[in-house]
C-alpha cells in the first residue's frame, strides 16, 4: 500500500495495461465476460483517477505527485512522472472517456472481441502514459506506442478503406514525430553543453538558453521540429487531412478516443514543450500560428457544412474546434490560454459525445449518409435531445461548456491581434449553420423512408453512455470555476515560461556560445 | 622487429593465451568431429551432427562471455586479439550460428536436404567471422574473410536442385572474389605507403610521420574500405545482395544478415580506427572520406527503404531492408570518432539488428512452403487468425525493424543518432529518420496483411519444430526485453567501444 | 443599503429560478414518461398549470420586489444578489450576479406578468396538442432566459439570456419539426441572431479592453476615464448595436422576425412582440451612458430605428396573412422603439417597449384565438364579419388595433407620441426623423385598419364549413397541430368563439392596453421620474424648439391616423376597389408583396456563394490539393522505388559494372580532391 502512496501516476497509467494481459486468460469464445472485464477494468481505473484530483494542490509545486527512476543512466534518461494543473484535467478526460466508448462498443463489436478490448485498455495506458511524462524522452516512447493500438484499431474494426486511413495516419504521424525526436537528441545534448551533463527532463530543460532570431535559428528549426509533430496531431490546417479519414473509418470507440484524447496531446505538447522551450520562437511564430487557426476555424466550419457524410461532418468540425485551441494558446494571454485548455476538454466532451450518438445511429442503420434521416425526432425523441445538446455545446451555447472555452480564446485572442479575432470569430456562427442544419436535416422535417419509421429509440446501456456526458456539459458550462481553480495556475506557470522577456531574468546567463545555424 | 629469425617462444603458447582462445578452440573442435561424423558410415549423421554443432557454438558462445570482461590479450605476435570488441562480436555470430541451425533443422528436412556438410559450413564460416572479429593484421582479416566468404558460397547455393539458389551462389563468389581482389589491392597500398600490415604498425606510421598521407595511401583506405562496403552490400557496391539473398535457402538468408554483416562491420570498424579515421588522419583525407562515406549511407538508405517499397516477396523485403540497415550502420560509424559512445551504437545496432533478423527470418522458415515458396505478402493474409502467435512475434520483429518502441530496434536507433547528433550529424540524422519514416511503409504492409486481410486459399502448413518455435519466442522476447529495459546492453557497449578505442 | 433589502436581495435569483424548476419538471417529466411509443400523452390542463404557477411565482415575487424598490428612497433604488463566481481567470472576473433596479424591475413585472397571462392562454390554445409538456417546458425555459437577460449584472451573464433566448425562440418556431419550413424557419433565426451576436461578442471585448471589466457597475464607474476616447465608445455602442439588430429585428437582420410566425401563436406573442425581441432596448437603456457619450452611434440608431420603422410598414400594408401583418408591425413598432432610444429618450423607447407589450401580446392572441376560431385560416382575404361570431375577441381586438393606431387615450398615444414629439425636438432628433416617423404613424393605422376591417367587419368570406384548404392544413400538421385533434366535432360548430381560458388573458392584456399609457402621461411621467437612477439623461430640447411645439405635434399625429383610419375603412369596405388599385401600380405591388426581395437579395449575396466556396475549398483544396500531395509523396516515394530497381536487372555483367563505376567515381572524387 504504501508503494502505491508514493506511486499513484505509475499506478494509474500502467493499472489498464495490467488489467488487459490479466484479461488474456478469459477464453476468446466467451465475449460477454471479456466486455464486462474490461468496462470494470476502466471504470477502476477512473475512480483511482479520481485520487488526483485531491492529490493535487493547486498553490504547490509546478509538478506534484513526482516518480523518479532510473532507466537509461548512460544516456541520462530517466523514468519521471509528474503531473501540473493542466496534465490533471486530461488525465481524468483519458479516464472519465474510456469507459464510456467500452461500453458504447458493446453491441457494434462482434468479431475478435478479444485482441479489441484488448487494444483499447492498451490504448488507454499510452495516452496516461504520455501525460503523466515529465521526462521529454519518455514522453516521446509513449506518444509513440500509442499508434500501435490505435493502428490496429481503425485497420482490423474500421469501414470500407480502413487500411488506407489506418496507414495514413500512422505515417501522418510518424513523420512529425520523428523529427521531433531528433530535436529531442538536440536538445539532450544542448543541456550537455551548456550544463555538463545529458538531461531529458523537462524541468532541466526548461533552463536551456538557445540562440534565437530568424527562421535559421536553432530555436526557431527546432521549434518548427516540435510544432510539426503537434501541429499534426492537433491537426492544424493544412496538416488536418488525415483527421477525416481516420475519423470516418474507425469504429465508433477509436473516433471517440481519438477526438477526445489524442488530439489534445498536440495541444498538451505545446504547452508542456514547445512553448516554454523555445519562448523566443514562439513569440518569432505566433502571428502565423493565430492565422493558421484562424483559417483552421473558418476552414474547417466550411468544409463540414458541405459534408454527405454525418461522421465526416463532425470530423472537420473537430479541425474547426481546434482551431480555437491553437488560436488561444497562440494569443499568450491567460485568458486566452486557460480558454484553451477548457477548450480541449469541452471537445473531448462534445465531439466526442457526438460521435457516440453517430455510432448508435450507425448501428442500427448501417448508413452515415445524411440524406438517408430525416424526421427522426420522432421515432428517436431521447436519442433527439441527446444530439440536440451536444450540438448546443458544439456551438457554445452560454451555459454549456463550449460557451466558455470560445469565450476566453476569443477573448484572449482579442487581446492579442484584435483584426484576427474579427475573422476567427466568423466561426461562432458558421459553427451554428453546419450543426443546426446537420440537426435539422437529420431530426426535423417528415420521415421519408420506411427504414427510419421503425427505429427504436435510445437502450438503457446507450442512455448510460450519454448521460455523463450531458451532465458535464452542463456542469462544465455553469461552474467552470470548479476546475480554473486547480488549472489556472500552472496555466499561469506555462505562460510566465514562455514569455521570452520572464525567461531571460528567470534563465541562468550561458556561457556556451550556441552553434548557429 | 626483425621476423626473418624463428622465435622458438612464438610457436608456444602461454596458458593466458590458450585461456582466451578457448571459444575458438570450441569451435575447431566442432568442425573437425563433425566432419568425422560425416565421414562415419557407422550412424546416421543428421542428430549427432547437429548436437555437436549446436553444443560447440554454445560452449563457445559461454566461454567468448566469460572472457568478454578481460583485458585486451595479443596473440600471435600481434596478428590477432583478443579483446571485449571481438569477444561481443563472437557471441554474436555464435548464436546467430546456433539459432540457424536450429531453425534449419525441420527445414532441411522438408527441403531433402538433410546434409551433414551443412552444419560443417556453418561452423566453418563461423569461425571465418571470429577470426574478422578478432584479426589484427590485414593479411589475416583478408584470410578470415575469405574462410567466412567461401563457405558462405557453397551455402547459398546449398540447394542443388534450385536454378536460383545455384545462380545466386555464382553471382556471389565472382563479385565476391572481385570484391576481395580490390581490397587486396588496398592492403597492397597501405603497406606500400606505411610498410606495415599490422593495425597498430600503420596507426603509428600515421601518427609518427604525416608524409605518409599521400594520395596513393588514401587510394588504400579507401580501396581496403570499398572490400567491406562490398560485404555489408553498401550502395551502390549492394547489387548482389539481394538476388543472392532471395536465392539462398532461408535459414541461411538469415544468417548471412546478421553473421556476415556484424563479422564485415567488426572488421571494418577495427580497420577504420586503425587507419586514423577521426584521430590522425589529415584534415583534408578525413574531410574527404568523410564525405565519400556520407554520400554512401545516404545513398544506401535511399535505395534499400524505397527499392523495398516494391515488393511483394517477404524474402526479397527483408534483403532490400537489410541494405537500408546498413546505412544506419554507417551513420554510426561516420559519427564514432565525433561522439561519447564511440562505436557502441554500431555494437548495439548489430546485435539488436541479429536478434530481430534471426526471428524473423525463423518465422519466414517455419513459414515458407517447397523450394521457400509462399512467401509473398498474400500468403500472409489473415495470419493473426490462423497462427495468432507467429503473426504476433513477427509483427514484433517488424515494429522493431521500423524502430518502433518498446523494440530492440527503437533501442538501437535512438543511441545511434542520439551519437550522430552528437558528432554535428544532424543533417544526415534528419535523412536517416526521413528514410526510416518511408521504412515504417512496407513493414506496416506485412502487417496489414497479416492482421487487416482475410485468409485466402490454402497456404503451405506451418513447419512447426520446437526448435524454430522456441527460437522465435526467444528472439522476440530478447526484442521487448532489449526495447523497454536497453540500459545494461547499453552500458556494456559503451565501456566495449571506450577499452577498444 | 435599505435595511430589509438584503434578505429582499435574496429573493432575485427566484425569479428566474422558479421558471427553471417548472422547466425541469415539465421536462424531465416530458423525457423520461411521454418520448416512449405509445406512452399516452399528458394533458395540457397538467402540465399547463404546472408551467403558469412557476411564472406565476415568479410574477409574485417581482411585485413585492418591485415594492420593496418603491419603498427605497430614489437614489438607492437598486437591489443586489451574487450567488457564485462564473469565471475568474487573468484579470477576467464574472460572478453569476444579479442587479435588480428600476430599469429591470420593470422588465420583469411586464415579462412574468405577460406571460403568465399567455401562460393561461397556451393551456387553451395547446390543449389538442401531442406533447404540451415539452411545450410548456419550453415556454419557461424561455422565461427563465429572458429574466436572466434582464435581471444579469455583468455582460456575459446578460449575454448567457440573450443566447438563451434566441436557443428557445429557436426550439419554439421550429415546435411543429415535422413541418421542414417551420423547421427552416428556427434554425434561421438562430443563425441570424448568431451574426448580432457576433457583434455583441466583439462588443464585449471592446468593453473588456477599455473598461478592463463587464460588470455594468464598473462599466459606469470607468466611463469618466473612457470618455477621453470617444473612438473606441462609438466602436462599442455600435458593435453592440449589431446585436440589437439581430435580436430586435432591425435592418439589416430583421429577415428572421416575420418567417418566425411559424412558431404556435402563444410564442409568436411572448417572445416576438412582447418580450425577446425587444431585449436590444434593453440593452441600449441599460448601457445609455455609453451611448449617450457617442452622438454618432446614437444618430446611427435612430437612422436605423425609423428607417426600419417605415420599411416593415410598407411592407406590413400588402401582406394577407394576419400573423405576418402583425409580425412586420411588430419590427416597426421595434423601429420605433430605437428611434426613441437613439435620439437620447430611452426612457421614452422603454415606455413603447411596455405598452407595445400589452397591446401587442394582444393583437397576436386576439390573432391566435381567430385563427383557433378559423380552423387555421390565416388569410384575411378569407375570413370578415368575425364581430358577431367571435365578440369578445372582436371588441379586445378593437381595443388592441386602437391602441396602436394611437388614437388617445389608448396605451399606445401617450408611448408613440413621446418618441414622434423627442424625434423632432431632442437634441439629436430632426424634422426629418419625426416627418418619416409620423408618416410610418400613418401607414400603421392603415394598415392596421385594413387587417381589423378585413378580419371584423363586412361579410364573412369563407364557408361556414372548413374549407378543404383548411382541412389540409390540418391534415398537414396531423396530431403535432396546436388544436383541433377532434376536428370532426369542432368543424360542426364551425367558426366558434374561444373558451374562457383563452378570453380571460385577451381580457387583461385589453385593459391594460387601454390604461397602460397613464404611467406616461407627458409632463407628468412616473416612468421618467422612475428610472431617473439607471437614465440620468433628461429631455433636453434642440434649440430653437418652442415645448408649445409639442401639443402641435400631438395634435398632427393624431390627426394623421385618423385621417388613415378613415381612409382604409372606406377603401376596405369593399375588397374589389382595394384590389383594383393595387393593379394600379403593378410593379410597386408585386415589389411590397415580395418584401423588398431581401431574402432573395441575401440568399444570391451570401448563403450561396458561401456553399458554392465550401464545396470548391472541400474538393478543389482538401481533397485536389493536399491530399494530393500528401499521397504525392507516397507515389513519388514508389516511382523512385521502382526506378532504383530498374538497375536490379539480374545479370552479373550489370551488377560488375554498377561496382566499377562506384568505384571509379569514389576513387576519382578523392584523387580530384587531392591532387
Amino acid at each position: 500500500m504504501a508503494w502505491f502512496e508514493s506511486h499513484w501516476l505509475s499506478t494509474i497509467t500502467f493499472l489498464p495495461a495490467a488489467w488487459a494481459f490479466a484479461g488474456l486468460v478469459i477464453p476468446g469464445t466467451s465475449k460477454g465476460a471479456i466486455k464486462n472485464w474490461t468496462l470494470a477494468g476502466s471504470i477502476v481505473t477512473f475512480l483511482v483517477s479520481l485520487k488526483l484530483y485531491g492529490a493535487f494542490d493547486a498553490a504547490g509545486a509546478e509538478f506534484q505527485l513526482l516518480e523518479n527512476a532510473e532507466w537509461i543512466p548512460s544516456l541520462a534518461i530517466t523514468y519521471r512522472l509528474g503531473i501540473d494543473g493542466i496534465s490533471l484535467w486530461l488525465i481524468l478526460l483519458t479516464t472519465f472517456l474510456t469507459p464510456m466508448v467500452i461500453l458504447a462498443s458493446f453491441n457494434s463489436i462482434e468479431s475478435r472481441v478479444k485482441e479489441y478490448y484488448f487494444l483499447l485498455l492498451a490504448l488507454e495506458t499510452g495516452m496516461l502514459g504520455a501525460f503523466v511524462a515529465t521526462d521529454i524522452f519518455l514522453f516521446y516512447v509513449f506518444w509513440e506506442m500509442m499508434l500501435i493500438p490505435m493502428y490496429f484499431l481503425i485497420g482490423i474494426w474500421g469501414g470500407k478503406d480502413r487500411i488506407y486511413a489506418a496507414t495514413k495516419f500512422f505515417l501522418y504521424t510518424m513523420v512529425g514525430s520523428l523529427l521531433m525526436l531528433v530535436a529531442i537528441f538536440y536538445l539532450a545534448y544542448q543541456h550537455k553543453l551548456q550544463f555538463g551533463v545529458f538531461s531529458t527532463s523537462i524541468v532541466d530543460l526548461y533552463n536551456l538558453q538557445l540562440a534565437s532570431g530568424g527562421f535559421w535559428s536553432v530555436q526557431s528549426l527546432l521549434f518548427l521540429a516540435f510544432a510539426l509533430a503537434f501541429a499534426i496531431k492537433v491537426p492544424l490546417f493544412p496538416l488536418h487531412t488525415w483527421l477525416p479519414d481516420a475519423h470516418v473509418q474507425a469504429p465508433t470507440a477509436g473516433s471517440v478516443i481519438l477526438a477526445g484524447v489524442l488530439l489534445k496531446m498536440g495541444g498538451y505538447g505545446f504547452i508542456r514543450f514547445a512553448f516554454p522551450l523555445f519562448p523566443q520562437a514562439v513569440t518569432y511564430y505566433q502571428v502565423p500560428f493565430m492565422i493558421l487557426g484562424t483559417i483552421a476555424i473558418i476552414y474547417g466550419a466550411w468544409v463540414a457544412m458541405v459534408q454527405p457524410d454525418v461522421k465526416k461532418l463532425v470530423a472537420y468540425s473537430s479541425v474547426s474546434h481546434m482551431g480555437y485551441v491553437i488560436l488561444g494558446l497562440f494569443s499568450m494571454n491567460a485568458i486566452g490560454a486557460t480558454g484553451s485548455v477548457y477548450q480541449m476538454l469541452n471537445h473531448g466532451v462534445s465531439t466526442g459525445g457526438l460521435f457516440l450518438l453517430v455510432g448508435m445511429i450507425y448501428d442500427r442503420r448501417h448508413t452515415r449518409d445524411i440524406s438517408q434521416f430525416g424526421g427522426l425526432a420522432k421515432t428517436m425523441p431521447l436519442f433527439a435531445i441527446s444530439l440536440m445538446i451536444m450540438t448546443l455545446s458544439s456551438v457554445a451555447l452560454p451555459g454549456t461548456n463550449g460557451f466558455i472555452g470560445e469565450f476566453l480564446i476569443l477573448l484572449g485572442a482579442w487581446q492579442a491581434v484584435p483584426g484576427l479575432t474579427v475573422i476567427a470569430a466568423l466561426g461562432v456562427v458558421f459553427g451554428a449553420v453546419y450543426m443546426l442544419w446537420l440537426v435539422q436535416r437529420m431530426m426535423f422535417g417528415p420521415i421519408t423512408r420506411k427504414e427510419n419509421e421503425e427505429l427504436t429509440d435510445m437502450s438503457w446501456r446507450e442512455i448510460a453512455v450519454m448521460l455523463p456526458l450531458i451532465v458535464a456539459v452542463f456542469a462544465m458550462g455553469i461552474y467552470p470555476q470548479f476546475f480554473f481553480n486547480k488549472m489556472e495556475p500552472s496555466v499561469n506557470r506555462f505562460l510566465a515560461r514562455s514569455m521570452p522577456t520572464a525567461m531571460a531574468k528567470a534563465r541562468p546567463p550561458t556561457t556556451v556560445a550556441v552553434t548557429e545555424h | 622487429m626483425d621476423s626473418s629469425v624463428i622465435r622458438p617462444e612464438l610457436l608456444t603458447l602461454s596458458r593466458e593465451a590458450l585461456a582466451v582462445l578457448t571459444p575458438y578452440f570450441w569451435v575447431l573442435a566442432g568442425i573437425v568431429i563433425t566432419m568425422l561424423l560425416s565421414v562415419m558410415k557407422v550412424m546416421k549423421p543428421k542428430w549427432p551432427v547437429f548436437f555437436v554443432s549446436v553444443a560447440v557454438c554454445i560452449a563457445a558462445a559461454v566461454a567468448s562471455a566469460a572472457l568478454a570482461g578481460l583485458p585486451p590479450v595479443s596473440l600471435f605476435a600481434d596478428m590477432m586479439i583478443s579483446d571485449p570488441f571481438s569477444n561481443f562480436f563472437n557471441v554474436i555470430f555464435l548464436v546467430a550460428m546456433a539459432l540457424t541451425a536450429l531453425v534449419s533443422l525441420r527445414y532441411l528436412d522438408e527441403e531433402k536436404l538433410q546434409y551433414p556438410e551443412y552444419y560443417v559450413l556453418l561452423l566453418l564460416s563461423t569461425f571465418g567471422m571470429m577470426l574478422m572479429a578478432s584479426a589484427t593484421n590485414l593479411i589475416v582479416i583478408f584470410i578470415a574473410l575469405e574462410i567466412m566468404s567461401l563457405s558462405t558460397y557453397v551455402l547459398v547455393g546449398f540447394r542443388r536442385a534450385d536454378r536460383r539458389s545455384n545462380e545466386a551462389a555464382m553471382k556471389y563468389f565472382i563479385l565476391g572474389s572481385a570484391a576481395s581482389a580490390v581490397m587486396l589491392y588496398g592492403a597492397a597500398l597501405l603497406y606500400g605507403t606505411t610498410g606495415s600490415l599490422q593495425l597498430s604498425g600503420i596507426l603509428n606510421a600515421l601518427k609518427t610521420n604525416a608524409a605518409v598521407m599521400s594520395p596513393a595511401f588514401m587510394l588504400g583506405v579507401w580501396l581496403t574500405a570499398i572490400g567491406f562496403l562490398f560485404k555489408v552490400a553498401a550502395a551502390p557496391f549492394h547489387m548482389w545482395m539481394p538476388d543472392v539473398y532471395e536465392g539462398a535457402p532461408v535459414p541461411i538468408t538469415g544468417f548471412m544478415t546478421t553473421g556476415i554483416k556484424a563479422a564485415s562491420f567488426a572488421a571494418f570498424v577495427r580497420v577504420f580506427h586503425a587507419l586514423g579515421y577521426g584521430h590522425g588522419l589529415s584534415e583534408a583525407i578525413q574531410s574527404h572520406i568523410h564525405d565519400i562515406l556520407w554520400v554512401c549511407a545516404v545513398l544506401t538508405m535511399a535505395v534499400g527503404n524505397f527499392v523495398a517499397l516494391t515488393q511483394t516477396n517477404l524474402k526479397r523485403m527483408l534483403a532490400y531492408s537489410s541494405i537500408a540497415h546498413s546505412g544506419y550502420l554507417l551513420v554510426g560509424l561516420l559519427a564514432a570518432p565525433g561522439n561519447a559512445n564511440g562505436y557502441g551504437p554500431v555494437m548495439l545496432y548489430l546485435a539488436a539488428y541479429s536478434i530481430m533478423n534471426l526471428g524473423a527470418f525463423a518465422v519466414l522458415s517455419i513459414l515458407a512452403g517447397r523450394g521457400d515458396s509462399g512467401l509473398n505478402l498474400h500468403d500472409l493474409a489473415g495470419l493473426s487468425q490462423r497462427r495468432p502467435w507467429l503473426a504476433f512475434s513477427l509483427a514484433v520483429f517488424l515494429f522493431s525493424m521500423a524502430g518502433i518502441p518498446p523494440t530492440a530496434g527503437f533501442a538501437a536507433k535512438y543511441l545511434m543518432f542520439y551519437s550522430a547528433v552528437q558528432a554535428g550529424e544532424v543533417s544526415l540524422v534528419v535523412i536517416s529518420v526521413l528514410c526510416s519514416a518511408v521504412s515504417v511503409y512496407f513493414y506496416l504492409r506485412v502487417l496489414v496483411y497479416m492482421y487487416m486481410h482475410q485468409p485466402v486459399g490454402a497456404p503451405p502448413a506451418p513447419r512447426w519444430s520446437i526448435w524454430a518455435a522456441g527460437t522465435v519466442g526467444a528472439m522476440t522476447v530478447l526484442t521487448l526485453q532489449l526495447g523497454i529495459l536497453p540500459s545494461p546492453i547499453i552500458e556494456l557497449v559503451r565501456r566495449i567501444s571506450a577499452s577498444f578505442a | 443599503m435599505h435595511n430589509d433589502s438584503t434578505t429582499h436581495s435574496a429573493l432575485i435569483a427566484w425569479i428566474p429560478l422558479l421558471p427553471l424548476l417548472g422547466f425541469l419538471v415539465n421536462g424531465l417529466w416530458y423525457a423520461l414518461f411521454q418520448t416512449k411509443r405509445g406512452s399516452k400523452k399528458a394533458s395540457s390542463a397538467v402540465t399547463g398549470v404546472i408551467a403558469t404557477l412557476a411564472i406565476g411565482g415568479a410574477f409574485a415575487v417581482s411585485v413585492m420586489l418591485f415594492l420593496t424598490l418603491k419603498a427605497m428612497p430614489e437614489e438607492q433604488r437598486a437591489l443586489q444578489q451574487n450567488l457564485f463566481t462564473w469565471m475568474r481567470v487573468g484579470t477576467l472576473q464574472v460572478d453569476m450576479a444579479f442587479t435588480l433596479d428600476t430599469l429591470s424591475t420593470l422588465f420583469t413585472l411586464v415579462i412574468t406578468g405577460v406571460g403568465t397571462l399567455i401562460h393561461i392562454y397556451s393551456i387553451g390554445y395547446m390543449s389538442h396538442d401531442a406533447t404540451p409538456g415539452k411545450f410548456f417546458a419550453y415556454l419557461n425555459l424561455f422565461c427563465f432566459a429572458m429574466l436572466m437577460l434582464v435581471l444579469g449584472s455583468s455582460l456575459p451573464i446578460l449575454f448567457l439570456g440573450w443566447e438563451g433566448v434566441g436557443l428557445c425562440s429557436y426550439l419554439l418556431i421550429g415546435y411543429w419539426y415535422t413541418d421542414m419550413d417551420k423547421a427552416s424557419a428556427g434554425k434561421k433565426a438562430f443563425i441570424v441572431n448568431r451574426i448580432g451576436d457576433l457583434g455583441f461578442l466583439l462588443g464585449m471585448f471592446m468593453i473588456y479592453t477599455v473598461f478592463n471589466t463587464l460588470d455594468f457597475s464598473g462599466i459606469q464607474a470607468g466611463m469618466p476615464a473612457a470618455v477621453s476616447n470617444p473612438g473606441a465608445l462609438t466602436l462599442i455602442a455600435l458593435l453592440l448595436f449589431v446585436g440589437c439588430m439581430g435580436k430586435s429585428a432591425q435592418i439589416p437582420l430583421f429577415v428572421w422576425l416575420p418567417d418566425a410566425m411559424a412558431g404556435p401563436t402563444p410564442v409568436s406573442a411572448l417572445i416576438h412582440a412582447a418580450t425577446m425581441v425587444t431585449s436590444g432596448i434593453y440593452m441600449i437603456a441599460r448601457l445609455n451612458f455609453i451611448y449617450s457619450a457617442s452622438p454618432s452611434a446614437l444618430h446611427v440608431v435612430a437612422v436605423v430605428g425609423a428607417l426600419t420603422a417605415f420599411f416593415a410598414a410598407t411592407i406590413a400594408v400588402v401582406q394577407t396573412d394576419i400573423k405576418k401583418i402583425l409580425a412586420y408591425s411588430t419590427v416597426s413598432q421595434l423601429g420605433y422603439m430605437f428611434l426613441g432610444c437613439g435620439v437620447g429618450a430611452y426612457s421614452a423607447g422603454v415606455f413603447h417597449v411596455i405598452t407595445h407589450a400589452f397591446f401587442k401580446a394582444l393583437l397576436f392572441l386576439g390573432a391566435g384565438s381567430v385563427i383557433h376560431g378559423m380552423h387555421e385560416e390565416q388569410n384575411i382575404l378569407k375570413m370578415g364579419g368575425l364581430k358577431s361570431k367571435m365578440p369578445v375577441t372582436f371588441a379586445v381586438f378593437g381595443i388592441g388595433w386602437l391602441a396602436i393606431c394611437g388614437i388617445p387615450p389608448f396605451s399606445g398615444f401617450f408611448s408613440k407620441d413621446e418618441i414622434l414629439w423627442q424625434a423632432y425636438a431632442s437634441a439629436h432628433g430632426s424634422p426629418l426623423l419625426y416627418g418619416l416617423a409620423a408618416l410610418t404613424a400613418a401607414m400603421t393605422a392603415f394598415y392596421m385598419t385594413r387587417l381589423f376591417s378585413l378580419t371584423f367587419l363586412g361579410k364573412p368570406r369563407f364557408a361556414e364549413q372548413p374549407s378543404y384548404s383548411n382541412v389540409h392544413a390540418i391534415a398537414k400538421h396531423g396530431i403535432d397541430d396546436h388544436g383541433h385533434g377532434d376536428h370532426g366535432s369542432e368543424s360542426k360548430k364551425g367558426v366558434h368563439e374561444s373558451p374562457a381560458v383563452m378570453t380571460g388573458p385577451l381580457i387583461a392584456l385589453a385593459i391594460l392596453s387601454a390604461v397602460g399609457g397613464l404611467i406616461g402621461i407627458p409632463h407628468a411621467s412616473w416612468l421618467d421620474e422612475w428610472l431617473k437612477p439607471v437614465i440620468h439623461t433628461g429631455h433636453v430640447l434642440r434649440e430653437g424648439v418652442a415645448p408649445t411645439t409639442e401639443w402641435v405635434l400631438m395634435g398632427v399625429s393624431v390627426t394623421l391616423a385618423a385621417v388613415a383610419i378613415a381612409f382604409a375603412m372606406g377603401l376596405y369596405r369593399d375588397l374589389k376597389r382595394a384590389e383594383s388599385l393595387a393593379l394600379k401600380h403593378p410593379a410597386l405591388h408585386k415589389l411590397l408583396v415580395n418584401k423588398w426581395y431581401v431574402d432573395e437579395l441575401y440568399e444570391a449575396l451570401f448563403v450561396k456563394p458561401i456553399y458554392a466556396l465550401s464545396v470548391g475549398l472541400w474538393n478543389g483544396f482538401d481533397i485536389a490539393v493536399i491530399d494530393r500531395v500528401v499521397n504525392g509523396f507516397g507515389r513519388v516515394s514508389l516511382w523512385t522505388g521502382q526506378a532504383a530497381r530498374m538497375a536490379q536487372t539480374g545479370s552479373i555483367q550489370m551488377y560488375a559494372f554498377m561496382i566499377l563505376a562506384g568505384l571509379v567515381a569514389s576513387v576519382g572524387y578523392l584523387i580530384y580532391g587531392l591532387v
